[in-house]
């Protein structure tokens, strides 16, 4: 029976992803756009929480539902919103985009094979499912400990790139 | 320690500590100096250049796996290293001028070169594909940083921004296939893949892999018809990264590319192979058309860029181990003549002169006889003419095609080489044959000589005796796979 309310959650979710992400593409205004971004992000974490993965979960909620999503709306705010809604939602090249996404859907759909489709309660949600915290923890700090030192490196160098572009607005 | 990494990897990692040392010296020595005296940076950042490269030594003939599989450290990646080493020394030569001029503050500058170097270092020396993409997102956000680094140029800042947007993209592009791979084997590391994937040649999930890893390296070699962010960006950003993006980023590109591939993905070989040989063909060709109706000469040089990229695809189709010593040859080869153009645009770059455009070279041989001399010099190595560096490496990249059985993609890189003879022997015509001379004399600085010094003496030596660099390039591309057996190659 779980498996059952399990497999009705995750064609929920997926569904919901997919509509919100349709959504966040067509909407006009984009202050509503990102909101609809919020929601799949929101649907792409229970997906996550389904395959028994809580640290990505928690993740895509902390950090894309958090603080990219923030930063989105930091953008907009750039923006000159009312002159955004009156434009046309699409360029001219839509028509083009369109074909690439579902020429893309269509090679997805050819390459798929039943046994990748994250079907629910397949994976118990225990402390060593690979995607639980405890796990990704372990993994960072002893295999990869070496990509994570590394990693340290890409973040000085970025604030680095911060300080440069500020260094140019004070400049200025 | 750290489990996962024992006390021998640490030595040898050596190479790469001492230029994260060196970085993180450059960042607080431009602390400590007065604002001044920050010129003298340029020179700490060579220290560190030099003493990465005198780290090098010991590891001449090492074949380890380091860190549980996650580096190697092989003859292959110590010629890249090279490379990126020699080109990041040049690149900095070249800067010292041009900062000058622009009243950039150099601190940042030197930091983030010697950043990109240590990413393109872990990028050939990754078998891992998380190491790889690591070491490329090190180099990536590097260079999207220097690329806008010129302040009041909005040229420059339009290229950063291009050059983040579509590199993120490509990026993606590049983790979705690199997902995939994951997904399919179980494992990241290049070599256990390759076993996991034997006999699976017809798995149409694998081939949706190839195709999305191909599309993202395609990018970042510049590849059509991945290639419109490189015109834009070649422009715009400062003439010294140009030449370090278009020479560093690319050799590291097409060293991931190589390890990822021959690697990690041999059993796919009929399926890249095909991709590559398409994409080496257009390449050449459209980049080649396009390049000849460039008055911009940086243009000019991105375009031409894009066709050589083509050329060295042309030693990946084929394959074999003559193919891969081809394309490392090349490679090498086409660093210092790159370079050395690049050097004789940040020549010409003048308080009232950009010196990027085709007239801005007008009469160049009666006031600088060697700074002409030197491009001549360089044009011909690019358009592949004898006695240069260039004609050989050519002629190792088609007769490596020939030898295995491509015969028609080698006669189409001779043709692309005859019509891209066109607008290197123009710009010889304007410095040799136009009068005409724009704005003030162009000064000489003794860094920039160096600079021309050393590419043309490279140009040159390696055109008329190329056999110790094609041995050290046969005895690398020998080294890849795990037993550093070429099983991989065909």
């Amino acid at each position: 029976m779980p498996i059952i309310a399990g497999h009705i959650a995750f064609y929920y979710l997926a569904a919901a992803s997919i509509a919100s992400a349709v959504l966040a593409v067509t909407r006009r205004n984009p202050i509503h756009s990102m909101l609809w971004v919020l929601a799949l992000f929101l649907h792409v974490a229970g997906i996550f929480l389904l395959a028994g993965a809580e640290f990505l979960a928690a993740v895509q909620v902390i950090l894309y539902a958090g603080a990219i999503l923030v930063f989105y709306l930091f953008f907009l705010m750039l923006l000159d919103l009312p002159g955004e809604t009156a434009e046309p939602r699409f360029g001219a090249h839509w028509p083009l985009c369109a074909a690439a996404g579902l020429g893309f859907a269509a090679l997805a759909w050819f390459a798929r094979d039943p046994g990748l489709v994250p079907t629910a309660g397949r994976e118990a949600a225990t402390d060593a499912s690979p995607g639980s915290l405890s796990a990704v923890g372990h993994v960072l700090f002893t295999r990869f400990t070496l990509p994570f030192e590394i990693v340290s490196l890409i973040l000085l160098a970025a604030i680095v790139g911060a300080v440069v572009v500020a260094k140019r607005k004070a400049g200025a | 320690m750290p489990p996962g990494i024992s006390a021998s990897d640490f030595y040898n990692i050596l190479p790469e500590l001492v230029l994260t040392s060196g970085a993180l010296v450059v960042l607080i020595v431009d602390v400590l100096l007065p604002k001044e005296r920050r010129g003298a940076l340029a020179w700490v950042t060579l220290l560190a250049i030099g003493a990465t490269l005198a780290s090098l030594v010991p590891f001449r003939s090492t074949h380890v796996e380091v860190a549980q599989g996650l580096l190697a450290v092989d003859q292959f990646a110590l010629f890249f290293k090279v490379v990126f080493l020699v080109a990041a020394a040049i690149t900095v030569l070249m800067s010292v001028r041009y900062l000058e001029i622009e009243g950039a503050s150099p601190g940042e500058y030197y930091f983030l070169i010697l950043c990109a170097t240590l990413g393109m270092m872990i990028m050939a020396g990754g078998i891992d594909l998380i190491t790889i993409f690591i070491g490329l997102e090190t180099m990536a956000v590097s260079f999207y940083i220097l690329a806008g680094f010129i302040k009041p140029s909005h040229r420059s800042n339009e290229a950063a921004v291009k050059y983040f947007l579509l590199g993120a993209f490509s990026l993606g592009i590049l983790l979705y296939g690199m997902s995939l791979m994951y997904g399919l084997s179980g494992t990241t590391n290049l070599r256990v893949m390759a076993a996991a994937f034997a006999g699976q040649e017809t798995d149409a999930r694998l081939v949706l892999a190839v195709i999305l890893v191909v599309a993202g390296v395609g990018f970042k070699i510049a590849a059509v018809p991945f290639h419109m962010w490189a015109p834009d960006v070649y422009e715009g950003a400062p003439t010294p990264i140009t030449a370090f993006l278009s020479v560093g980023s690319k050799a590291a590109s097409f060293a991931m590319l190589i390890r990822i591939f021959l690697e990690g993905l041999p059993s796919m070989g009929h399926d890249w192979r095909l991709l590559f040989e398409a994409l080496a063909i257009i390449t050449m060709t459209v980049g080649n058309i396009a390049a000849l109706t460039q008055s911009n000469v940086k243009r000019m040089l991105a375009y031409s860029s894009i066709a050589h990229a083509g050329y060295v695809l042309i030693g990946i189709v084929a394959g074999t181990s003559r193919g891969i010593t081809a394309t490392l040859v090349y490679l090498f080869i086409y660093a210092f003549m790159q370079l050395g153009a690049f050097a004789v645009i940040v020549g010409l770059r003048r308080a009232d002169v950009a010196g990027e455009e085709l007239k801005d070279f007008g009469g160049l041989h009666a006031r600088n006889p060697f700074a002409a001399f030197a491009m001549l010099l360089f044009m011909l190595s690019l358009g592949g003419i004898p006695p240069t560096a260039g004609f050989m490496g050519k002629f190792w990249l088609f007769s490596a095609a020939i030898d295995a059985h491509y015969n028609w993609l080698a006669v189409i890189g001779v043709l692309n080489s005859a019509v891209s003879l066109y607008y290197y022997v123009r710009i010889v015509v304007f410095m040799y044959v136009k009068k005409e001379a724009l704005g003030s004399e162009p000064a000489t600085s003794p860094t920039l000589a160096v600079v021309l010094g050393v590419a043309v003496a490279a140009t040159l030596v390696l055109g008329v005796y190329p056999r110790l660099l094609f041995e050290l390039a046969d005895a690398s591309a020998r080294t890849l796979g795990a037993a550093g057996v070429t099983t991989s190659l065909r």
